[in-house]
């Protein structure tokens, strides 16, 4: 007959699985203790981990955004700076224009001005960001506008002789073009001209820009244009305006069609200040939409990333209390088994 | 003639206690033994006061014992499933850590809009490349987990079906033994705590119920109630699957030409490792399998090129499946593709290292490059930005997938990616919870059976100073006796 209901067997056992236990708990509440989060995330938050995936999904994704609106504003401040340098330009020609009408400058002095500020526009409208043609639409690699001044004749300036001379049978260094009335200058002006400066002529021996701006991704749902491009009316009003100056023989002119020339030249000109201005306004525009979107996005980060802390982090104070106590309670069992070993009824046995 | 009496049972003493000792050191002996149970001598008085030990009882507490037999079942086969789920959860890892398909994907689509601002930049695409091989890789890997885990399981049924073949024959001799003996009167405790450590083996492998007959003859049922054991053992099979592709079903475990595992058991059995690895390998493994599966069909769909005049159908674009060259259709939506995770591959025609263009990312014509009307960017231009922001839009709309497979069935590609992993880690927590508990009460059970039926120690030495004085009484009652005789047959003399 049995007596008690102890064995030796689960005596041992039942201590050996407690001490079991405890280590294991311990290994996890000291890896909890330093590193402040969940020491096994996908046990813990069983279902809920595919929340943290996604949150923290969403955190990487703004993280990529803010940073391209970073990039693409770099390249908006490019353009703005290039488009106030052609503005400033344009102000200052027409300044001269007005003053040469008065009488104030020769010939001369316009025709160069012309050249220099139609080289100069040139070279803001062929600026370039990182390998980057801003103003090439989405024709990104190539240079948009052809130089008007090339050696061999570049296709717009073969483009305007070829006009100049078909209409009045001469070219523009001839001596006959003292004989341009201001009628006939007009009709040149209105009718022949504007064509050389429109489609298909200007893509044909201008612009290889297209029309399509850069469109960038500056929200989770929000595209936006983030260019404009060497196409606009302004940019082609302003090459009308210098190459008109330049190179329509106005030294050689009759006062009558001269002054034809330049009236077309200030009408020109000012469309074209008008132009960049609007141009300028939309970019400015763009450039706000941009900085609010890096703002809301960076805040929505903020909170993203509080959201995950609340899933995966564990309060580090409990951690090492848990610690703590699964320290003494390992002590304890400890002890116990020695005790346990010592209580043995065969020392008392003689 | 009381003295020759009084001797007699002085002696059947000495007899009695002697055996009793040899039973306590038998105690002793299988005092750590958790198999062994505790024996002790039944004492009978014969004729003329003397006594004998008239056979060796054995404690015992069946319903302690059918409980232990019970829960050691659950317990292996709920071992098994966890062990299962924890390597599977490989694929995933710690959030942190951004493994997981679901970060892959988030990768691959900060790439595209990286790409997307500067849609000129050669080093920029070759980065989408580079984050669309990782996310391959990562579908093949955890395709190939997914499989290895499932011909794990497989091969562990199998051995669990020649594990209980050998343990049944083992378990035909001592209950041969038993029953012999127990016609015959013998001491069959040995063999009674061999029969139940075979009883309790076999039910890590499998959940069983026993029955016992006359002469301690046992039977064995599974828990589903098909006869294992009965005079002799039952044949218990399972053919091995030796390529266990997706979609693809295991072979079922037969108990006595009935089938007891997969969809088709009539009687299956609910319990044991066998149990545990068949729901890993036809339930876990092949959902988890069709999520991943979904995943890269999801996948595919997103990168998907139409025909630009509306004429051809939906062609895969940089994510593809099938033979190489030519292009492949756009599978079925809502409708998992069974291996298709491990089929997906990045499309060469965008791969410079395989002969391809990494310009087809930006101006489409990926699948079939021969084919104009597939290309997007038909101005050519270095900036075409059109593409590349419909990709990011397509990654962020919603889509059907397959419901079946458990995870959310209308998401995102990545918000199906990350209910996947949502689903993983709840079966995983589920299935170790129910494991710590399944343990604690084996580990009771167990206490409390050890607790009715095992040795103490102490308690046996406490007998064994009772024989011991017993013992010694005796002695001197024989000795005493000796002189009285003595004394006697001095005085005849």
């Amino acid at each position: 007959m049995k007596t008690s209901f102890i064995s030796n067997y689960s005596l041992s056992g039942t201590l050996r699985n407690a001490v079991a236990k405890a280590r294991e708990s311990l290994a996890d509440a000291t890896q909890e203790s330093t590193t402040g989060r969940h020491a096994d995330i996908g046990l813990t938050l069983g279902g809920s981990t595919g929340k943290t995936v996604g949150l923290r999904d969403q955190y990487n994704r703004l993280n990529g955004i803010v940073d391209t609106n970073a990039l693409v504003a770099s390249r908006l401040e490019v353009t703005q700076k290039a488009l106030d340098g052609m503005r400033d330009t344009a102000e200052q020609f027409l300044a001269t224009l007005i003053s040469v009408r008065d009488g104030d400058k020769g010939a001369e002095v316009l025709k160069s001005e012309a050249k220099n500020n139609l080289q100069a526009t040139t070279a803001a409208l062929n600026a370039s960001t990182s390998g980057q043609f801003v103003f090439a639409g989405i024709n990104t690699q190539q240079r948009p506008v052809t130089d008007y001044f090339g050696t061999p004749p570049a296709g717009n300036k073969t483009a305007i002789d070829a006009a100049f001379a078909g209409y009045f049978g001469f070219a523009q260094d001839a001596p006959a073009v003292a004989n341009i009335t201001q009628a006939d200058m007009t009709t040149f002006l209105q009718t022949v001209l504007p064509a050389e400066f429109a489609n298909p002529a200007w893509g044909a021996n201008w612009s290889s820009a297209l029309d399509q701006n850069m469109t960038s991704r500056i929200s989770l749902n929000e595209v936006v244009e983030v260019s404009t491009n060497a196409n606009t009316q302004a940019m082609r009003d302003l090459a009308a305006a210098y190459t008109m100056a330049y190179d329509l023989g106005i030294e050689n002119l009759n006062t009558n069609a001269f002054r034809a020339v330049v009236d077309a030249s200030i009408d020109s000109i000012n469309k074209a200040i008008l132009g960049l201005t609007a141009t300028q306004a939309q970019l400015g525009a763009i450039e706000e939409r941009v900085k609010v979107s890096s703002e809301r996005l960076t805040i929505q980060r903020d909170i993203v990333v509080k959201q995950i802390q609340g899933f995966e982090n564990v309060d580090p104070y409990e951690a090492n209390v848990r610690v703590t106590d699964l320290t003494t309670q390992l002590d304890t069992a400890y002890a116990l088994t020695v005790r346990i070993q010592q209580l043995n009824i065969l020392k008392y046995m003689s | 003639m009381s003295l020759s009496s009084a001797l007699n049972v002085a002696q059947s003493s000495l007899t009695a206690t002697s055996t009793q000792t040899s039973i306590l050191s038998r105690n002793v002996a299988g005092a750590d033994n958790p198999n062994y149970n505790r024996k002790a001598g039944t004492l009978v008085t014969t004729y003329g006061g003397a006594v004998r030990v008239a056979s060796v009882s054995r404690a015992m507490d069946s319903v302690l014992f059918t409980a232990k037999l019970g829960a050691t079942a659950t317990t292996s086969a709920q071992q098994a499933i966890v062990d299962a789920l924890d390597q599977l959860e490989a694929t995933v890892d710690d959030p942190e850590l951004d493994q997981s398909l679901a970060a892959k994907l988030g990768d691959l689509t900060n790439a595209l809009q990286q790409y997307g601002v500067t849609p000129d930049d050669p080093l920029l695409a070759q980065n989408v490349l580079t984050k669309a091989t990782e996310m391959v890789r990562s579908l093949n890997d955890a395709s190939e987990t997914v499989r290895t885990v499932r011909q794990q399981a497989d091969a562990d049924m199998a051995l669990g079906v020649d594990r209980v073949n050998s343990l049944l024959v083992e378990f035909e001799a001592a209950n041969k033994a038993i029953v012999k003996g127990s016609q015959s009167g013998a001491d069959i405790t040995d063999q009674l705590d061999t029969r139940d450590r075979i009883l309790s083996q076999l039910s890590e492998e499998m959940g069983i119920s026993v029955a016992t007959r006359p002469n301690n003859d046992m039977v064995i049922y599974t828990d589903g109630g098909v006869t294992l054991f009965e005079t002799v053992p039952r044949a218990v099979s399972m053919a091995p699957s030796f390529a266990l592709g997706a979609g693809m079903s295991g072979n079922a475990v037969y108990v006595d030409g009935v089938p007891v595992t997969g969809p088709n058991a009539i009687m299956p059995i609910k319990s044991g490792q066998i149990h545990g690895s068949s729901i890993v390998r036809d339930e876990i493994t092949v959902t988890y399998q069709s999520q991943l599966d979904e995943i890269a069909r999801g996948l595919i769909e997103v990168f998907a090129e139409s025909d630009q005049t509306a004429v051809g159908p939906d062609q895969a674009g940089l994510f593809t499946y099938g033979p190489p060259p030519g292009p492949a259709p756009i599978p079925a939506t809502g409708v998992t593709v069974a291996g298709l995770a491990g089929a997906i591959r990045v499309n060469a025609n965008a791969d410079p290292s395989q002969g391809g263009d990494l310009d087809r990312l930006r101006d489409g014509g990926i699948s079939d490059p021969l084919d104009p009307n597939y290309v997007y960017n038909t101005s050519g231009a270095a900036g075409f930005p059109d593409r590349i922001q419909a990709l990011l839009t397509a990654f962020g709309t919603g889509r059907n997938f397959d419901p079946a497979t458990g995870a959310d069935p209308t998401d995102t590609l990545v918000g199906f990616a990350g209910s996947s992993v949502g689903w993983l880690e709840a079966q995983r927590q589920t299935a170790t919870q129910t494991l710590g508990y399944e343990t604690a009460l084996l580990q009771r059970t167990t206490a409390a059976l050890s607790n009715v039926t095992g040795v103490d120690i102490n308690e046996e030495m406490t007998l064994m100073m009772e024989l011991e004085r017993s013992f010694n009484a005796s002695s001197t009652l024989i000795s005493t006796i000796d002189r009285m005789l003595e004394a006697l047959l001095a005085a005849v003399r």
